[in-house]
């Protein structure tokens, strides 16, 4: 207690108190030595305490690392060996790209425009009813008893071998999805 | 006055590709403009003219039945040399992994112990990564793709597997007066049933109540006109206002769809029915009608 009454008779300015490296609650070293048994049960009670708060939230996800590169990678030793690439090579990879970016482009306008196409269908199928009758018009603007969400399985790249037998089985993740806390008590 | 109102509802005229104009009743609408918001005031007149004559026009729905794709596309050439170039990039810019590392460390070794700077017993391994990679090279080079697929029939018209890679639709041959004409299964629409209801029921009348196809909406996806035959009109109808709902066949392993139809004459409509693809559409329908379904299967 002393030597705290030491550190705030510092000449110092109250309004801007910056920390060095000494972090603020780092305390002293050692402190937590030779504690009576009185303060050492009062302080596991006190962490029982706080790891039931924890307990009762619901467990959170593992973070996800995949992005963060090992250093061992990045060692002179890993690097691959640089290939030739002449400028006609370099010319055709880049007029490549170009085209490619040019077709994906009209692939998707023409999606989007088939699309609007069917959006127009259904409009003018609607507006055809609603001449004919108003109250049919209007059961057909109803959004209940729809397959929402509609799921529908894709095509596959090929039809299956004949006689072939897929194995029985499932898959079975193994890998640990929620954080280990810091669930565990200190020894006594 | 309700047939002059029918006579020359939609006349679109394309321009540039991309812009479409509609004229009702002489009057030019862009697409810009809303639609509904113009014909809002032509439906309050046509409301008060239905009180003194009703419309000429039957009411039907139909059911386009479709068959998604079972199989991917083809990849193109250019598709398959922008991903042969992509792989390519990958490889360049790509690290050495731990069993290329190792292959070096080996070569390294055995490079070593041939010319004398280590000794022989510091081999470590007694089959090399790179004679590995020779083995599973040759493995390769033998190995023959079985090209033994599942026997798709594709001229069987009722076959609902085959083109795999097309949309299909189901066609099914119907009276219509005297004549039979390929069309979609249609019914027509009765009193305290909405449209999709009617749909709903052409397709178990047609089909048989052993489909299981899912609708999409309760609002239509197309709209045909026609007017019936001279001897089939009659004082009420002129001709019938086709109302085309879409259903979707599921699917029942990862290239197999199934329905089973019964094709009973007496109970059922159906004389006879196929699957068919978007080119084939022209040879069993009118032009105009497989215009109609073909802008609405994606």
């Amino acid at each position: 207690m002393a030597l705290k009454k030491v550190f705030f008779s510092l000449p110092v300015c109250s309004s801007r108190w910056i920390s060095t490296s000494c972090s603020r609650s780092a305390g002293f070293q050692g402190s937590k030595a030779n504690i009576p048994l009185e303060m050492k049960l009062r302080m596991i009670e006190r962490k029982k305490r706080r790891v039931e708060k924890l307990s009762k939230q619901p467990l959170a996800f593992i973070p996800i690392t995949d992005f963060f590169i090992p250093y061992s990678w990045k060692m002179d030793k890993r690097a691959r060996s640089k290939l030739e690439i002449s400028e006609e090579e370099e010319d055709k990879r880049v007029l490549l790209e170009k085209e490619w970016a040019r077709k994906t482009f009209r692939s998707r306008k023409q999606e989007s425009w088939k699309i609007k196409l069917l959006l127009r269908h259904q409009q003018r199928a609607l507006e055809e009813l609603r001449q004919e009758s108003e109250k049919l018009y209007n059961a057909a603007l109803q959004c209940e008893d729809l397959s929402i969400p509609f799921t529908c399985r894709g095509p596959v790249q090929s039809t299956p071998l004949e006689g072939y037998l897929p194995p029985l089985g499932g898959y079975e993740h193994t890998d640990p999805l929620f954080s280990k806390d810091d669930l565990s008590l200190p020894e006594v | 006055m309700a047939t002059q109102l029918s006579s020359r509802l939609f006349h679109k005229i394309k321009q540039g590709g991309t812009r479409w104009f509609y004229s009702y009743n002489r009057c030019i609408v862009s697409d810009k403009q809303s639609l509904s918001k113009h014909l809002k005031r032509e439906v309050h007149d046509i409301e008060q003219v239905s009180s003194q004559c009703p419309s000429p026009w039957m009411l039907q729905a139909g059911v386009c039945l479709i068959r998604l794709p079972l199989i991917e596309e083809d990849l193109s050439e250019f598709q398959k040399r922008y991903i042969s170039l992509k792989e390519q990039m990958e490889y360049e810019n790509s690290i050495l992994n731990e069993w290329e590392l190792e292959k070096i460390k080996q070569t390294q070794l055995m490079n070593d112990i041939e010319s004398g700077k280590r000794d022989a017993s510091e081999m470590d391994f007694k089959v090399s990564k790179q004679d590995y990679e020779d083995d599973y090279n040759q493995a390769f080079k033998e190995f023959t793709e079985s090209t033994t697929e599942l026997d798709l029939n594709d001229a069987d018209f009722k076959n609902i597997n085959r083109r795999p890679k097309d949309y299909l639709v189901l066609i099914s041959k119907q009276k219509l007066g005297n004549d039979t004409v390929w069309m979609l299964p249609t019914e027509e629409w009765q009193e305290e049933e909405n449209l999709r209801q009617s749909a709903e029921r052409a397709l178990t009348s047609h089909c048989g109540t052993l489909v299981d196809a899912s609708f999409v909406s309760n609002a239509p996806s197309g709209f045909y006109k026609y007017k019936f035959p001279k001897n089939a009109r009659t004082d009420a109808y002129v001709g019938a206002k086709l109302f085309i709902y879409n259903a979707f066949v599921p699917r029942v392993s990862e290239t197999q769809s199934t329905a089973t139809f019964n094709l009973d004459i007496d109970l059922n409509k159906m004389l006879d029915y196929a699957w068919v693809a978007k080119d084939e559409m022209r040879s069993f329908l009118k032009p105009k009608y497989s215009k109609a379904i073909d802008e609405i299967i994606f």
